[in-house]
Protein backbone atom coordinates (compact mmCIF):
# COMPACT_ATOMS: atom_id res chain seq x y z
CA UNK A 1 0.00 0.00 0.00
CA UNK A 2 2.24 2.53 0.93
CA UNK A 3 5.00 1.35 -1.54
CA UNK A 4 2.68 2.02 -4.33
CA UNK A 5 1.90 5.53 -2.95
CA UNK A 6 5.97 5.55 -2.86
CA UNK A 7 5.98 4.79 -6.91
CA UNK A 8 3.02 6.70 -7.65
CA UNK A 9 4.79 9.81 -5.58
CA UNK A 10 8.23 9.62 -7.36
CA UNK A 11 5.94 8.82 -10.90
CA UNK A 12 4.52 12.14 -10.20
CA UNK A 13 7.66 14.08 -9.86
CA UNK A 14 9.77 13.06 -12.77
CA UNK A 15 8.53 15.73 -14.75
CA UNK A 16 10.97 17.89 -12.26
CA UNK A 17 13.89 15.99 -13.54
CA UNK A 18 16.17 18.23 -15.35
CA UNK A 19 17.33 17.30 -19.18
CA UNK A 20 20.12 15.69 -20.34
CA UNK A 21 20.75 19.07 -22.64
CA UNK A 22 20.80 21.07 -20.08
CA UNK A 23 23.39 18.55 -18.22
CA UNK A 24 25.83 18.09 -20.98
CA UNK A 25 27.34 21.36 -20.69
CA UNK A 26 27.65 21.92 -17.31
CA UNK A 27 29.70 18.32 -16.83
CA UNK A 28 31.89 19.79 -19.65
CA UNK A 29 32.88 22.85 -17.80
CA UNK A 30 33.11 20.55 -14.38
CA UNK A 31 35.65 18.59 -15.63
CA UNK A 32 37.62 21.44 -17.16
CA UNK A 33 37.65 22.50 -14.02
CA UNK A 34 38.97 19.89 -12.42
CA UNK A 35 41.36 19.24 -15.04
CA UNK A 36 43.16 22.49 -14.45
CA UNK A 37 42.87 21.96 -10.66
CA UNK A 38 44.59 18.44 -11.24
CA UNK A 39 47.31 20.67 -13.73
CA UNK A 40 47.73 23.16 -11.05
CA UNK A 41 47.97 20.18 -7.61
CA UNK A 42 50.51 18.61 -10.41
CA UNK A 43 52.50 21.80 -10.37
CA UNK A 44 52.91 21.08 -6.62
CA UNK A 45 53.83 22.15 -3.99
CA UNK A 46 56.15 24.86 -5.35
CA UNK A 47 53.16 26.36 -6.54
CA UNK A 48 51.59 26.62 -3.16
CA UNK A 49 54.65 28.29 -1.79
CA UNK A 50 54.94 30.81 -4.43
CA UNK A 51 51.09 31.18 -3.76
CA UNK A 52 51.97 32.35 -0.70
CA UNK A 53 54.33 34.64 -1.83
CA UNK A 54 52.56 35.77 -4.34
CA UNK A 55 49.26 36.37 -2.15
CA UNK A 56 49.97 38.86 0.21
CA UNK A 57 51.51 41.19 -2.55
CA UNK A 58 48.16 40.99 -4.75
CA UNK A 59 46.16 41.40 -2.26
CA UNK A 60 46.76 44.97 -1.32
CA UNK A 61 46.69 46.02 -5.19
CA UNK A 62 49.26 47.02 -6.87
CA UNK A 63 52.57 47.31 -5.61
CA UNK A 64 55.19 49.34 -8.18
CA UNK A 65 57.88 50.19 -6.15
CA UNK A 66 61.62 49.05 -7.46
CA UNK A 67 63.48 47.93 -4.87
CA UNK A 68 66.85 46.57 -5.50
CA UNK A 69 68.21 43.28 -4.55
CA UNK A 70 65.24 42.30 -2.80
CA UNK A 71 62.85 39.34 -3.02
CA UNK A 72 59.20 39.61 -2.62
CA UNK A 73 58.53 36.91 0.20
CA UNK A 74 57.82 33.45 -1.48
CA UNK A 75 58.50 31.08 -3.69
CA UNK A 76 57.90 32.50 -6.66
CA UNK A 77 61.20 34.05 -6.42
CA UNK A 78 63.29 33.45 -9.61
CA UNK A 79 66.39 31.41 -8.37
CA UNK A 80 66.52 28.46 -11.02
CA UNK A 81 67.62 25.02 -10.74
CA UNK A 82 68.09 22.27 -8.86
CA UNK A 83 71.41 23.04 -9.08
CA UNK A 84 73.16 24.01 -5.27
CA UNK A 85 74.74 26.80 -7.33
CA UNK A 86 72.72 30.08 -7.16
CA UNK A 87 71.49 31.34 -10.08
CA UNK A 88 68.33 30.07 -11.89
CA UNK A 89 68.74 28.00 -15.29
CA UNK A 90 67.96 29.69 -18.61
CA UNK A 91 64.32 28.27 -18.75
CA UNK A 92 63.45 29.20 -14.76
CA UNK A 93 61.03 32.12 -14.84
CA UNK A 94 62.02 35.66 -14.68
CA UNK A 95 59.18 37.11 -14.46
CA UNK A 96 55.74 36.33 -12.17
CA UNK A 97 52.77 38.39 -11.94
CA UNK A 98 51.03 38.31 -8.96
CA UNK A 99 47.16 39.26 -9.15
CA UNK A 100 44.95 39.38 -6.10
CA UNK A 101 41.55 39.97 -6.94
CA UNK A 102 38.35 41.01 -5.49
CA UNK A 103 36.32 37.46 -6.68
CA UNK A 104 34.29 35.90 -4.56
CA UNK A 105 33.87 32.37 -4.44
CA UNK A 106 30.37 32.37 -5.28
CA UNK A 107 30.72 34.31 -8.14
CA UNK A 108 33.41 32.60 -10.26
CA UNK A 109 35.12 35.35 -12.65
CA UNK A 110 33.96 38.64 -11.13
CA UNK A 111 37.07 39.58 -9.40
CA UNK A 112 38.84 42.57 -10.68
CA UNK A 113 42.64 43.00 -10.17
CA UNK A 114 43.03 44.62 -7.03
CA UNK A 115 46.61 44.32 -6.20
CA UNK A 116 48.96 43.66 -9.13
CA UNK A 117 52.57 43.39 -9.04
CA UNK A 118 55.40 41.69 -10.68
CA UNK A 119 57.93 39.78 -9.22
CA UNK A 120 61.10 39.44 -11.15
CA UNK A 121 63.71 37.52 -9.91
CA UNK A 122 67.33 38.16 -10.48
CA UNK A 123 69.60 35.58 -12.58
CA UNK A 124 71.53 35.07 -9.15
CA UNK A 125 68.44 33.51 -7.72
CA UNK A 126 69.19 35.63 -4.99
CA UNK A 127 67.23 38.69 -5.54
CA UNK A 128 64.17 39.27 -5.94
CA UNK A 129 62.41 42.88 -7.36
CA UNK A 130 58.47 43.39 -6.29
CA UNK A 131 57.40 46.50 -8.71
CA UNK A 132 53.79 47.42 -7.72
CA UNK A 133 52.02 48.30 -10.70
CA UNK A 134 48.73 50.94 -9.76
CA UNK A 135 45.93 49.31 -10.54
CA UNK A 136 44.54 52.34 -12.13
CA UNK A 137 47.54 52.47 -14.59
CA UNK A 138 46.25 53.83 -17.74
CA UNK A 139 45.93 51.03 -21.07
CA UNK A 140 45.99 53.29 -23.83
CA UNK A 141 45.11 50.31 -26.00
CA UNK A 142 41.94 49.42 -23.94
CA UNK A 143 38.95 50.36 -22.45
CA UNK A 144 37.20 49.17 -19.46
CA UNK A 145 33.95 49.77 -21.26
CA UNK A 146 31.77 52.23 -23.07
CA UNK A 147 33.35 55.73 -22.14
CA UNK A 148 35.90 54.61 -19.63
CA UNK A 149 39.86 54.72 -20.27
CA UNK A 150 41.23 51.51 -20.00
CA UNK A 151 43.42 50.61 -16.33
CA UNK A 152 44.91 47.64 -15.41
CA UNK A 153 41.85 46.90 -13.08
CA UNK A 154 39.87 45.69 -15.91
CA UNK A 155 42.03 42.64 -17.95
CA UNK A 156 41.23 40.10 -15.38
CA UNK A 157 37.54 40.84 -15.23
CA UNK A 158 37.13 40.53 -18.85
CA UNK A 159 39.42 37.75 -19.80
CA UNK A 160 40.89 36.25 -16.81
CA UNK A 161 44.68 35.97 -15.93
CA UNK A 162 46.04 35.40 -19.02
CA UNK A 163 44.30 38.92 -20.08
CA UNK A 164 45.55 40.46 -17.65
CA UNK A 165 49.36 39.08 -18.07
CA UNK A 166 49.23 40.00 -21.59
CA UNK A 167 48.26 43.96 -20.34
CA UNK A 168 51.14 43.75 -18.17
CA UNK A 169 53.00 42.68 -20.69
CA UNK A 170 51.80 45.13 -23.72
CA UNK A 171 52.64 48.03 -21.00
CA UNK A 172 55.69 47.19 -19.50
CA UNK A 173 57.63 44.92 -22.69
CA UNK A 174 58.43 42.22 -20.06
CA UNK A 175 57.68 39.29 -20.85
CA UNK A 176 55.43 37.44 -18.09
CA UNK A 177 56.32 33.17 -17.56
CA UNK A 178 53.30 33.28 -15.09
CA UNK A 179 50.94 34.63 -13.11
CA UNK A 180 49.59 33.86 -9.53
CA UNK A 181 46.13 34.37 -8.47
CA UNK A 182 44.55 34.72 -4.96
CA UNK A 183 41.77 35.68 -4.20
CA UNK A 184 41.02 37.18 -0.57
CA UNK A 185 39.69 33.31 0.99
CA UNK A 186 43.70 32.69 -0.67
CA UNK A 187 45.63 35.18 1.09
CA UNK A 188 43.69 34.38 4.72
CA UNK A 189 44.42 30.89 4.27
CA UNK A 190 47.97 31.02 3.62
CA UNK A 191 48.58 33.29 6.47
CA UNK A 192 46.37 31.24 8.64
CA UNK A 193 48.32 28.25 7.33
CA UNK A 194 51.58 29.54 8.73
CA UNK A 195 50.19 30.78 12.04
CA UNK A 196 50.16 34.52 11.23
CA UNK A 197 52.10 37.01 10.07
CA UNK A 198 54.14 39.69 12.14
CA UNK A 199 54.32 42.93 10.31
CA UNK A 200 55.50 46.81 10.86
CA UNK A 201 52.54 48.70 10.85
CA UNK A 202 54.02 52.21 9.79
CA UNK A 203 50.93 54.70 10.03
CA UNK A 204 47.87 54.07 12.35
CA UNK A 205 44.97 53.64 10.38
CA UNK A 206 41.56 52.72 11.06
CA UNK A 207 39.43 50.13 8.82
CA UNK A 208 36.99 51.05 6.92
CA UNK A 209 35.46 47.92 6.77
CA UNK A 210 35.56 46.31 10.12
CA UNK A 211 36.62 49.20 12.02
CA UNK A 212 39.33 47.69 13.53
CA UNK A 213 42.38 50.00 14.63
CA UNK A 214 46.03 49.38 13.52
CA UNK A 215 48.32 50.90 15.91
CA UNK A 216 52.24 51.73 14.65
CA UNK A 217 55.00 49.21 15.98
CA UNK A 218 54.69 45.43 14.82
CA UNK A 219 52.32 43.18 14.96
CA UNK A 220 50.94 39.96 14.96
CA UNK A 221 47.94 39.11 12.18
CA UNK A 222 45.74 36.42 11.58
CA UNK A 223 44.78 36.25 8.40
CA UNK A 224 41.66 38.27 8.39
CA UNK A 225 43.45 40.73 10.23
CA UNK A 226 46.30 40.85 7.63
CA UNK A 227 43.80 40.96 5.28
CA UNK A 228 41.85 44.18 6.26
CA UNK A 229 44.99 45.64 6.94
CA UNK A 230 46.32 45.56 2.92
CA UNK A 231 42.79 46.41 1.97
CA UNK A 232 42.90 49.65 3.76
CA UNK A 233 44.11 52.68 2.02
CA UNK A 234 41.81 55.85 2.84
CA UNK A 235 43.27 57.83 4.88
CA UNK A 236 46.48 56.32 3.84
CA UNK A 237 49.91 58.33 2.75
CA UNK A 238 49.69 57.81 -0.57
CA UNK A 239 46.47 56.73 -0.62
CA UNK A 240 46.63 53.81 -3.09
CA UNK A 241 50.63 53.94 -3.29
CA UNK A 242 50.47 53.18 0.54
CA UNK A 243 48.47 50.29 0.18
CA UNK A 244 50.55 48.83 -2.47
CA UNK A 245 53.96 49.02 -0.10
CA UNK A 246 51.54 47.92 2.44
CA UNK A 247 50.87 44.83 -0.06
CA UNK A 248 54.53 44.46 -0.57
CA UNK A 249 55.72 44.64 3.18
CA UNK A 250 53.08 41.79 3.52
CA UNK A 251 54.39 39.80 1.20
CA UNK A 252 57.94 40.22 2.45
CA UNK A 253 56.59 39.22 6.21
CA UNK A 254 54.83 36.30 4.62
CA UNK A 255 58.31 34.80 3.04
CA UNK A 256 59.82 35.58 6.10
CA UNK A 257 57.97 33.64 8.48
CA UNK A 258 57.62 30.92 5.62
CA UNK A 259 61.58 30.75 5.90
CA UNK A 260 61.97 31.17 9.71
CA UNK A 261 59.25 28.02 9.98
CA UNK A 262 61.13 25.82 7.02
CA UNK A 263 58.29 25.79 5.19
CA UNK A 264 59.93 26.23 2.08
CA UNK A 265 62.64 23.69 2.61
CA UNK A 266 59.99 21.49 4.32
CA UNK A 267 57.92 19.44 1.80
CA UNK A 268 54.96 18.32 4.14
CA UNK A 269 54.75 22.12 5.43
CA UNK A 270 54.69 23.39 2.46
CA UNK A 271 52.16 21.16 1.19
CA UNK A 272 49.86 21.75 4.01
CA UNK A 273 50.31 25.60 3.21
CA UNK A 274 49.74 24.80 -0.57
CA UNK A 275 46.56 23.08 0.61
CA UNK A 276 45.40 25.59 2.32
CA UNK A 277 45.19 28.20 -0.32
CA UNK A 278 43.05 25.38 -1.84
CA UNK A 279 41.73 27.22 -5.30
CA UNK A 280 41.71 30.71 -3.68
CA UNK A 281 44.89 30.39 -5.61
CA UNK A 282 46.13 29.64 -8.74
CA UNK A 283 49.06 29.35 -10.97
CA UNK A 284 49.19 30.05 -14.90
CA UNK A 285 50.42 28.30 -16.87
CA UNK A 286 49.65 25.15 -15.48
CA UNK A 287 52.85 23.89 -16.44
CA UNK A 288 54.54 26.19 -14.30
CA UNK A 289 56.45 23.98 -11.40
CA UNK A 290 55.88 25.89 -8.29
CA UNK A 291 58.44 22.76 -6.49
CA UNK A 292 61.18 23.53 -9.02
CA UNK A 293 60.16 27.54 -8.52
CA UNK A 294 61.13 26.72 -5.00
CA UNK A 295 63.65 24.93 -5.05
CA UNK A 296 65.66 27.47 -7.91
CA UNK A 297 64.76 30.07 -5.36
CA UNK A 298 65.44 28.82 -2.26
CA UNK A 299 68.05 31.24 -1.91
CA UNK A 300 65.69 33.75 -1.54
CA UNK A 301 65.13 35.70 1.95
CA UNK A 302 62.67 38.74 2.64
CA UNK A 303 65.52 40.96 3.52
CA UNK A 304 67.00 40.56 -0.11
CA UNK A 305 63.63 41.20 -1.46
CA UNK A 306 63.30 44.77 -3.10
CA UNK A 307 59.99 46.57 -3.19
CA UNK A 308 59.73 49.36 -5.64
CA UNK A 309 56.60 51.60 -7.01
CA UNK A 310 56.88 52.62 -10.31
CA UNK A 311 57.31 56.28 -11.17
CA UNK A 312 54.05 57.91 -11.98
CA UNK A 313 51.36 60.71 -10.51
CA UNK A 314 48.06 60.57 -10.39
CA UNK A 315 45.44 61.82 -12.99
CA UNK A 316 42.32 62.03 -13.61
CA UNK A 317 40.65 61.46 -16.92
CA UNK A 318 37.53 63.25 -18.17
CA UNK A 319 35.30 60.46 -19.29
CA UNK A 320 31.76 60.24 -20.53
CA UNK A 321 30.81 59.46 -17.65
CA UNK A 322 32.58 61.95 -15.43
CA UNK A 323 35.99 61.96 -13.88
CA UNK A 324 37.68 58.53 -13.56
CA UNK A 325 40.57 58.06 -11.42
CA UNK A 326 43.52 57.05 -13.19
CA UNK A 327 47.85 56.60 -12.81
CA UNK A 328 49.66 58.17 -15.32
CA UNK A 329 53.15 56.56 -15.93
CA UNK A 330 55.75 59.46 -16.27
CA UNK A 331 58.64 58.42 -18.66
CA UNK A 332 60.92 57.31 -16.63
CA UNK A 333 58.35 53.96 -15.99
CA UNK A 334 59.90 52.93 -18.84
CA UNK A 335 63.54 52.69 -18.34
CA UNK A 336 62.35 50.37 -15.34
CA UNK A 337 60.65 48.04 -17.13
CA UNK A 338 63.68 48.04 -19.48
CA UNK A 339 65.90 47.48 -16.90
CA UNK A 340 63.30 45.05 -15.84
CA UNK A 341 63.31 43.10 -19.55
CA UNK A 342 67.48 42.85 -19.65
CA UNK A 343 67.79 41.91 -16.24
CA UNK A 344 69.52 44.97 -15.15
CA UNK A 345 67.36 46.31 -12.38
CA UNK A 346 70.06 47.01 -9.56
CA UNK A 347 71.76 49.71 -11.71
CA UNK A 348 68.49 51.27 -12.13
CA UNK A 349 67.45 51.16 -8.30
CA UNK A 350 71.01 52.38 -7.45
CA UNK A 351 69.94 55.57 -9.61
CA UNK A 352 66.72 55.57 -8.19
CA UNK A 353 66.57 55.17 -4.51
CA UNK A 354 63.65 57.44 -3.98
CA UNK A 355 61.29 54.06 -5.61
CA UNK A 356 62.49 51.84 -3.09
CA UNK A 357 59.96 50.90 -0.44
CA UNK A 358 61.00 49.81 3.31
CA UNK A 359 59.58 46.34 2.96
CA UNK A 360 60.15 45.63 7.03
CA UNK A 361 61.11 43.77 8.91
CA UNK B 1 31.51 2.91 -25.05
CA UNK B 2 33.09 6.41 -24.87
CA UNK B 3 32.06 8.89 -22.04
CA UNK B 4 29.79 10.89 -24.41
CA UNK B 5 27.79 8.06 -25.81
CA UNK B 6 27.35 6.76 -22.00
CA UNK B 7 26.10 10.61 -20.94
CA UNK B 8 23.53 11.24 -23.96
CA UNK B 9 22.48 7.45 -23.76
CA UNK B 10 22.04 7.38 -19.32
CA UNK B 11 22.31 11.22 -18.24
CA UNK B 12 18.31 11.03 -18.50
CA UNK B 13 17.72 8.30 -16.17
CA UNK B 14 20.78 9.45 -13.67
CA UNK B 15 18.68 13.09 -13.70
CA UNK B 16 15.43 11.14 -12.82
CA UNK B 17 17.24 9.18 -10.24
CA UNK B 18 19.01 12.26 -8.76
CA UNK B 19 15.67 14.33 -8.40
CA UNK B 20 13.95 11.44 -6.86
CA UNK B 21 17.23 11.48 -4.29
CA UNK B 22 17.23 15.58 -4.02
CA UNK B 23 13.85 16.85 -4.44
CA UNK B 24 15.13 19.65 -6.30
CA UNK B 25 16.06 20.18 -9.50
CA UNK B 26 19.08 22.14 -9.12
CA UNK B 27 20.63 20.17 -6.72
CA UNK B 28 19.72 17.05 -8.71
CA UNK B 29 21.46 18.99 -11.17
CA UNK B 30 24.58 19.67 -9.41
CA UNK B 31 25.09 16.47 -8.40
CA UNK B 32 24.55 14.75 -11.32
CA UNK B 33 27.16 17.33 -12.66
CA UNK B 34 29.48 16.33 -9.82
CA UNK B 35 29.51 13.11 -10.98
CA UNK B 36 29.23 12.46 -14.22
CA UNK B 37 32.80 15.00 -13.99
CA UNK B 38 34.35 12.66 -11.55
CA UNK B 39 33.26 9.54 -13.74
CA UNK B 40 34.61 11.43 -17.17
CA UNK B 41 37.95 11.90 -15.49
CA UNK B 42 38.42 8.14 -14.89
CA UNK B 43 36.03 6.48 -17.70
CA UNK B 44 38.66 4.37 -18.68
CA UNK B 45 38.58 2.77 -15.72
CA UNK B 46 34.62 2.59 -15.30
CA UNK B 47 33.82 1.41 -18.62
CA UNK B 48 36.00 -1.43 -17.96
CA UNK B 49 33.78 -2.54 -14.88
CA UNK B 50 30.74 -5.12 -15.63
CA UNK B 51 28.21 -2.77 -14.90
CA UNK B 52 29.17 1.28 -15.74
CA UNK B 53 25.86 2.42 -14.92
CA UNK B 54 25.88 1.21 -11.52
CA UNK B 55 28.92 2.25 -10.51
CA UNK B 56 27.85 5.96 -11.81
CA UNK B 57 24.93 5.31 -10.04
CA UNK B 58 26.52 4.75 -6.91
CA UNK B 59 28.96 8.25 -7.33
CA UNK B 60 25.82 10.00 -8.31
CA UNK B 61 24.32 8.45 -4.68
CA UNK B 62 27.71 8.84 -2.93
CA UNK B 63 27.67 13.07 -4.21
CA UNK B 64 24.02 13.05 -2.31
CA UNK B 65 24.97 11.52 0.68
CA UNK B 66 28.34 13.57 1.06
CA UNK B 67 26.66 16.97 -0.63
CA UNK B 68 27.88 19.95 2.26
CA UNK B 69 25.00 20.12 5.01
CA UNK B 70 25.76 23.94 4.86
CA UNK B 71 24.63 25.01 0.80
CA UNK B 72 21.95 21.87 1.28
CA UNK B 73 20.17 23.54 4.07
CA UNK B 74 20.22 26.81 2.32
CA UNK B 75 18.19 25.76 -0.88
CA UNK B 76 14.92 25.53 -0.36
CA UNK B 77 13.41 21.95 -0.33
CA UNK B 78 10.48 21.21 -3.00
CA UNK B 79 7.81 19.80 -0.84
CA UNK B 80 5.35 19.71 -4.20
CA UNK B 81 1.78 20.26 -3.21
CA UNK B 82 1.62 20.26 0.65
CA UNK B 83 2.64 23.79 0.98
CA UNK B 84 0.33 25.15 -1.32
CA UNK B 85 -2.63 23.20 -0.32
CA UNK B 86 -4.76 25.47 2.04
CA UNK B 87 -4.60 24.78 5.64
CA UNK B 88 -8.05 24.17 6.19
CA UNK B 89 -9.17 20.73 6.74
CA UNK B 90 -9.72 18.60 3.52
CA UNK B 91 -13.60 18.37 2.35
CA UNK B 92 -12.92 18.01 -1.11
CA UNK B 93 -14.25 14.49 -2.94
CA UNK B 94 -11.61 11.62 -2.33
CA UNK B 95 -9.64 11.27 -4.95
CA UNK B 96 -8.20 15.20 -4.73
CA UNK B 97 -7.97 14.41 -0.48
CA UNK B 98 -5.78 10.76 -1.93
CA UNK B 99 -3.56 13.16 -3.65
CA UNK B 100 -2.69 15.27 -0.85
CA UNK B 101 -1.35 12.90 1.27
CA UNK B 102 0.11 10.89 -1.43
CA UNK B 103 2.36 14.92 -1.66
CA UNK B 104 2.56 14.49 1.72
CA UNK B 105 4.41 11.14 1.16
CA UNK B 106 7.12 13.45 -1.35
CA UNK B 107 7.49 15.76 1.27
CA UNK B 108 8.43 12.82 4.38
CA UNK B 109 10.86 12.03 2.11
CA UNK B 110 12.90 14.69 2.58
CA UNK B 111 12.82 14.33 6.21
CA UNK B 112 14.26 11.14 5.83
CA UNK B 113 17.72 10.20 6.63
CA UNK B 114 19.50 10.59 3.17
CA UNK B 115 20.74 6.74 3.74
CA UNK B 116 17.19 5.64 4.21
CA UNK B 117 16.16 7.92 1.33
CA UNK B 118 18.05 6.71 -1.39
CA UNK B 119 17.25 2.95 -0.48
CA UNK B 120 13.86 3.47 -0.69
CA UNK B 121 14.46 5.50 -4.12
CA UNK B 122 16.53 2.53 -4.88
CA UNK B 123 13.85 -0.23 -4.35
CA UNK B 124 10.26 1.34 -5.50
CA UNK B 125 12.16 3.94 -8.39
CA UNK B 126 14.67 2.53 -9.95
CA UNK B 127 13.54 -1.26 -8.78
CA UNK B 128 16.77 -2.66 -7.67
CA UNK B 129 17.25 -5.63 -6.11
CA UNK B 130 18.34 -5.80 -2.06
CA UNK B 131 22.16 -6.76 -2.91
CA UNK B 132 22.28 -4.05 -5.62
CA UNK B 133 20.95 -1.24 -3.59
CA UNK B 134 23.82 -2.80 -0.93
CA UNK B 135 26.05 -2.56 -4.00
CA UNK B 136 25.05 1.37 -4.36
CA UNK B 137 25.38 2.13 -0.68
CA UNK B 138 28.48 -0.06 0.05
CA UNK B 139 26.62 -1.71 2.79
CA UNK B 140 25.39 -4.88 3.54
CA UNK B 141 22.18 -6.43 2.57
CA UNK B 142 20.71 -6.49 5.90
CA UNK B 143 21.35 -2.97 6.39
CA UNK B 144 19.26 -2.02 3.08
CA UNK B 145 16.35 -3.59 4.34
CA UNK B 146 16.70 -2.33 7.67
CA UNK B 147 16.80 1.52 5.91
CA UNK B 148 13.85 0.65 3.72
CA UNK B 149 11.66 -1.22 6.54
CA UNK B 150 12.31 2.13 9.22
CA UNK B 151 11.36 4.04 5.91
CA UNK B 152 8.50 2.71 5.61
CA UNK B 153 7.36 3.14 9.41
CA UNK B 154 7.60 6.40 9.62
CA UNK B 155 5.81 6.91 6.46
CA UNK B 156 3.30 5.04 7.18
CA UNK B 157 3.09 6.38 10.51
CA UNK B 158 3.06 9.56 9.18
CA UNK B 159 0.51 9.36 6.62
CA UNK B 160 -1.57 7.28 8.18
CA UNK B 161 -1.59 10.02 10.69
CA UNK B 162 -2.75 11.88 8.00
CA UNK B 163 -5.26 10.17 7.23
CA UNK B 164 -7.08 10.18 10.04
CA UNK B 165 -6.80 13.27 10.78
CA UNK B 166 -8.43 14.62 7.24
CA UNK B 167 -11.34 11.99 7.65
CA UNK B 168 -11.98 13.02 11.03
CA UNK B 169 -12.15 16.63 9.92
CA UNK B 170 -14.54 15.79 6.81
Amino acid sequence: MIDDELRAAFARHESLAPTARELAPRVARAVRRRRSRRAVLRTGTAALAVAAVAVLPSLGGLSTQPSPGHRTAGPPSSSPGPSSSPGPGSSAPRNLLVVGSDERRDAPGSGRADAIILVHLAPDGRRAYLVSLPRDTVLADTSCGPGRPGRLICPLLHGGPAAEADAVSRLTGVHVDGVVSVRFAGLVAVVDALGGVDLTIDQQIRSIDTHRVFRVGRAHLSGAEALDYVRQRHGLDGGDLGRERHEQQLLAALLRRATDQGVLTNPVRLAAVLHAAGNAVTVRPAGLDPVGLVRDYRHLRADTLVGLTVPGHPAFSATARGNSATFQLDQDAHALFRALADDAVAPYVADHPELVWPLGP
Amino acid sequence: MTFEEFLAARAPALLRYAVMLTGDRELALDVTQEAMARAALRWRRISRTDRPELYVKRMVTNEYLAWRRGSWFRRVVLRGAPDDVPDQPVTVPDHAEASVWRDEVWALLAELPRQQRAAVVLRFYESLTDQEIADVLGCKVGTVRGYISRALATLRRVTGDQVDRSRSAS
